[in-house]
């Protein structure tokens, strides 16, 4: 019976599918910071690979931040996740073929996604952008990678689950139900949908997914990933297992509720922001309960962070993931947030999380790793070193110089001269204002992708220096023998547990979203409805379309804040009711541009002809992208009664039977625009996409000017009753 | 302030009163949990990931 219980068992590691991971993190991850940095480029140097619409700026925004995020950090979270979750549990992954279906969905999904991005295939939604066949890829290579976790934590041989894996159950629970609940649309072709949500219900949803995509998939992961690592390399356990304890509950609990704290002082209902600042304010204690975890495990260890690569890079990782979630927390104060968003500070705010936490432990556990997987040293410790001081001076140089363009072009927005006009009505002036520091941000970016080639090259040779060791030869107490017989009982218990704490953190997850969602979704009052707001003419969804194509939401917002300050510059601050009929809502959230939601009518179609054809034309200066193309390419009216359909399933009061008429509609809308654009010098046919575009921009926040007939005549009755 | 503004909406100051207790509640669970727990046990947790099941360099 004794020797049956002290049973040792031989099995396994897979350390290839950790190899395979690693090989598409580091690849991935510089094309994402190349497209980061041709981007960067084009901000100050418009012209740069222009007039090529597949590498114009809104549809490589998406494509950078997909592939930072999902390419680069994805990956990344599974190199730590198939190394540590193996030790962790004593036992190889569930199984080798699941591993390989999710490295390849994986990689298969980013290289659609690149294919998709810059041909404007994009849902407009911010790190969401992806188009639906997309979506539901994603969704099933996701179960597969939790199968495939799940399995393995169930034929674990330790009884205890370390905290680690708890950030990665969260993980998975929570990032499948955010994607799902996201990316609720209704396909109109194979490429194009309109999503379920409308106006202000969308940016809900749409923030409270990006938010917790930002602390499920960029932080939890990581945290995980802190916990087995950091003790690893340092050679000491955790500095406070209790408070991680509490770490791990109180952040996956609290995070979800913070999301509305990107919609402050939108048109969201108020309650529902003032409970996204609050809870963004609590924010900081379990976040810095888990820095100050991470970096006291280091504790008697300082003298080693000078020599090892991995524990430098921890440290600044940790060091930069405190300031970042200080950070946040102050930027979704009110006050606050009125001077940070819609400028560059959130763009220097994310850029330090970024780099610095996710990149910084990417690498690390990639120096870590490596030369055990490969049973060698690391190729050159000094490279690592050059890399890490790239890599700090990289993002040094792209943050400082964005933490000074975000509040100086906001304090110029806000500045009133004494007779209390605008001291800068022209919105270009805050632009070139600015430009130099977008100028050191390329700098910047270049030196960190300096760095990453580096890393690339110490990885690639330590590698060669040794050889694979693809199955890692183990042995371990096979646990179930161990309590033989009560077998049942600890049986029972031990699969228990890693559903019960998945219950719970499901639960956890789950109250935040529902509490804040659920009134602004059956609340009437939360949305009051303008009657004078009307569905959009079929020219004009087309329109819509291409600006999501073109991804003008990525520098122009569509939400007046009512700040004096911007209902000088851009008109009657938006109203909730305005956006009934957005699928999706574009409120956008960077100001590289101009705000555009009372654009309509503000210049003549001439000019917008004019200014999309060649920006410093009428704008000298301006930093805008020409889109020659849209002036060549004929609008393809082919699924325009498909949208019209679509968008009627979605509530969209279009008559019964109105598809039949809707590109006729649309085609006397636009030979009306294009007679007025010939009359003004600027002939084009009807066809050209521009014309669509231009009738969407006029259209933008008109509604609302055009009070219906009985408001009007109550309103000359009361000045009439008033003059008596 | 708080108030002013939840009461733009009628019944709704219920929600942020619900969602506090809420939060005290996991907050206090996790706490009062992790301060009961065993020290031995918590010493083996914090162990787990350095127990060598492998020769390691």
């Amino acid at each position: 019976m004794q020797s049956e219980n002290l049973r040792v068992e031989k099995f396994e590691y897979d350390n290839k599918i950790v190899r395979d991971f690693s090989i598409a993190m580091v690849g991935w991850g510089i094309i994402g910071f190349l497209v980061g940095l041709i981007i960067a480029i084009k901000l100050r140097w418009p012209d740069f690979l222009g007039f090529i619409p597949i590498f114009s700026y809104g549809r490589l925004r998406p494509l950078h931040t997909n592939a930072v995020i999902f390419a680069f950090a994805g990956n990344a979270i599974f190199v730590g996740v198939y190394y540590s979750l193996q030790r962790l549990c004593k036992a190889r992954m569930f199984s080798d073929a699941l591993s390989k279906i999710h490295f390849w969905g994986w990689q298969l999904i980013i290289v659609s996604a690149a294919l998709t991005l810059p041909l404007g295939f994009t849902s407009s939604k911010e790190y969401a952008e992806l188009e639906w066949p997309i979506d539901i890829a994603v969704t099933l290579v996701w179960v597969v990678f939790g199968v495939n976790m799940m399995g393995t934590i169930f034929k674990r041989r330790e009884r205890h689950l370390y905290v680690a894996i708890w950030f990665y159950i969260a993980t998975f629970l929570t990032v499948a139900m955010l994607h799902i609940v996201n990316s609720l649309e209704l396909p109109v072709s194979f490429l194009k949908s309109y999503s379920m949500y409308a106006g202000v219900q969308d940016a809900l949803v749409q923030w409270w997914y990006a938010h917790n995509a930002v602390a499920f998939f960029l932080t939890t992961p990581f945290l995980g990933i802190m916990y087995y690592f950091v003790p690893k390399a340092a050679q000491r356990p955790v500095y406070s297992y209790r408070l991680s304890i509490i770490h791990f509950w109180a952040l996956i609990f609290l995070y979800i509720w913070a999301g509305p704290h990107h919609l402050l002082y939108t048109s969201l209902p108020d309650w529902a922001q003032s409970l996204g600042t609050v809870f963004s304010i609590m924010l900081i204690a379990p976040s810095w309960g888990g820095m100050i975890n991470g970096l006291l495990t280091l504790r008697g260890a300082w003298d080693r962070v000078r020599e090892d690569p991995v524990l430098k890079f921890f440290v600044i990782a940790i060091t930069a993931y405190g300031m970042s979630t200080f950070e946040g927390p102050m930027m979704s104060l009110k006050n606050v947030n009125a001077i940070t968003h819609y400028t560059d500070y959130t763009i220097a705010h994310v850029h330090l999380g970024a780099l610095t936490w996710n990149g910084g432990v990417a690498f690390a556990i990639l120096y870590y790793i490596f030369p055990r997987i490969y049973r060698t040293e690391l190729f050159s410790k000094k490279l690592a070193n050059a890399h890490f001081w790239f890599a700090t001076m990289g993002i040094l140089f792209y943050v400082i110089p964005l933490y000074f363009a975000g509040i100086t072009q906001s304090l110029m927005w806000k500045e009133f001269t004494a007779d209390g006009v605008l001291r800068y009505p022209v919105f270009l002036e805050t632009v070139t204002q600015i430009l130099p520091m977008y100028a050191l941000r390329v700098v910047g970016g270049a030196l960190y992708i300096v760095g990453a080639l580096f890393a690339t090259w110490n990885l690639y040779k330590t590698a060669k220096s040794g050889s694979l060791w693809a199955n890692e030869a183990v042995e371990a107490p096979a646990l179930e023998k161990i309590t033989a017989p009560v077998a049942e009982h600890w049986h029972r218990k031990l699969e228990g547990r890693p559903i019960r704490l998945a219950v719970f953190s499901l639960f956890a997850v789950l109250v935040g979203g529902v509490v804040e969602f659920i009134p602004t979704a059956v609340i009437k009052s939360n949305i009051p409805s303008i009657a004078s707001v009307k569905p959009y003419s079929p020219l004009e969804v087309e329109g819509r379309d291409l600006y999501i194509r073109e991804g003008c939401n990525n520098c122009h917002s569509q939400m007046i804040r009512p700040f004096r300050s911007e209902t000088e510059r851009y008109g009657e601050y938006s109203k909730v009711g305005e956006f009934v009929y957005d699928h999706p809502f574009l409120w956008g959230s960077k100001r590289t541009g101009p705000d555009l939601h009372r654009q309509g009518g503000k210049y003549p179609d001439s000019w917008h002809y004019l200014h999309m054809r060649e920006p410093r034309a009428t704008s000298p200066g301006s930093i805008m992208p020409a889109y020659t193309w849209l002036y060549d390419d004929k609008l393809d009216y082919r699924h325009t009664e498909g949208k019209i359909m679509t968008l009627r399933k979605l509530g969209v009061p279009y008559p019964d039977g109105y598809e039949a008429q809707a590109v006729n509609d649309a085609k006397a809308q636009a030979a009306k625009i294009a007679a007025n654009l010939e009359q003004a010098g600027a002939k084009t046919s009807p066809d050209a996409e521009i014309v669509a575009l231009i009738a969407y921009l006029q259209r933008l926040g008109t509604d609302i000017k055009a009070q219906p007939p009985e408001a009007q005549a109550e309103k000359t009755e009361a000045k009439q009753t008033a003059r008596k | 302030m708080y108030k002013n503004v939840l009461q733009a909406i009628e019944g709704i100051g219920i929600f942020p009163i619900i969602s506090m207790l809420i939060f005290l509640a996991v907050f206090l669970t996790a706490i009062v949990w992790a301060f009961k727990m065993d020290k031995a046990q918590l010493q083996q947790m914090a162990e787990l990931p350095l127990e060598q099941s492998n020769k390691e360099k």
